[in-house]
């Protein structure tokens, strides 16, 4: 970041690299995560193959809503602190990748559904409040387009960004305060994860694989944030 | 007998349901395809979007 503040400075746009091996190797950690649940873990007996979507649906939720919004929240609260603007870019790259995030929970959670309850969708507490957090994390990221002057528009987005995230510990905590269709957590619980070991194994792997693509996508949308911030700079002077 | 399913079944997992377990593949395969290729749309994204900034 210090570099590149040094280039903006002396008048040039940073060259900074779209694609990284952080990325390439995450990439490759998401297909082998994918490989492993596909067609080396077994299929429930219950629910049939279409039970392999908690791989991807639950390593998702977490990364999404767990990492991308607490981060949000984070960023949003220490810019309104500090008012650093690399603190704004981090808040704006966690929004956009968790809602990329949000996005995969909120279509592989129907298609599993649809196998599992008969209905793609239910409008219950887990499920609906899942749905609004990814609308507001969306306005978050339409109303940075819609305001011009930078320090607005950072300020404006932290409080925005900050009070989104509140919703996550409501979504966390509605299996249990609602009743609804949403199973229980069977990893993220007090006691030990109701899974066999070799379900377990998978949803690891694939949670450390989605935690990796994410920290390699939040990093490439800042350094396109520097980047388009620079260029910027560069035409507004 | 026993010992022949304790060979063949694993220990922990599933209860067998006569005729094995509903044939939900294209579900699967669904939610695969939607992820990967939204992840990957995203980093086409990513790359069109460094590309444009440095080109102006």
């Amino acid at each position: 970041m210090a570099t590149s503040a040094a280039t903006i400075s002396r008048g040039t746009v940073p060259d900074v690299k779209a694609f990284d091996s952080f990325l390439a190797i995450s990439l490759i950690a998401v297909l082998a995560s994918c490989v492993r649940a596909i067609w080396f873990t077994p299929v429930d007996a219950m629910l049939g193959a279409a039970q392999k979507n908690f791989y991807v649906h639950v390593p998702a939720a977490i990364v999404g809503l767990y990492v991308a919004c607490g981060l949000l929240a984070i960023s949003s609260i220490l810019y309104l602190w500090l008012k650093d603007e690399r603190l704004d870019r981090l808040a704006e790259a966690s929004a956009e990748v968790g809602l990329l995030f949000m996005g995969i929970v909120l279509v592989t959670g129907p298609i599993w559904a649809r196998t599992s309850w008969g209905t793609w969708w239910v409008w219950e507490a887990r499920i609906t409040s899942t749905l609004f957090l990814w609308l507001l994390v969306l306005g978050y990221l339409v109303l940075r387009g819609a305001v011009e002057s930078p320090e607005s528009r950072a300020r404006l987005s932290a409080v925005m960004g900050a009070l989104a995230a509140l919703l996550v510990p409501f979504i966390h905590l509605t299996v249990k305060l609602f009743r609804g269709m949403h199973p229980q957590p069977v990893v993220l619980k007090p006691e030990k994860p109701s899974m066999p070991p070799e379900m377990l194994a998978t949803f690891l792997m694939a949670t450390v694989a989605f935690l990796l693509l994410f920290f390699a996508l939040l990093r490439m949308r800042m350094r396109w944030a520097t980047l388009r911030d620079a260029r910027a700079a560069l035409e507004g002077a | 007998m026993i010992a022949a399913l304790l060979l063949v079944q694993d220990t922990v997992a599933y209860v067998a349901k006569s005729g094995g377990p509903p044939s939900t593949e294209p579900y699967m395969w669904a939610g695969y395809a939607i992820t990967l290729g939204a992840l990957i749309g995203y980093v086409a994204l990513m790359v069109s979007r460094f590309s444009k900034s440095k080109n102006g």
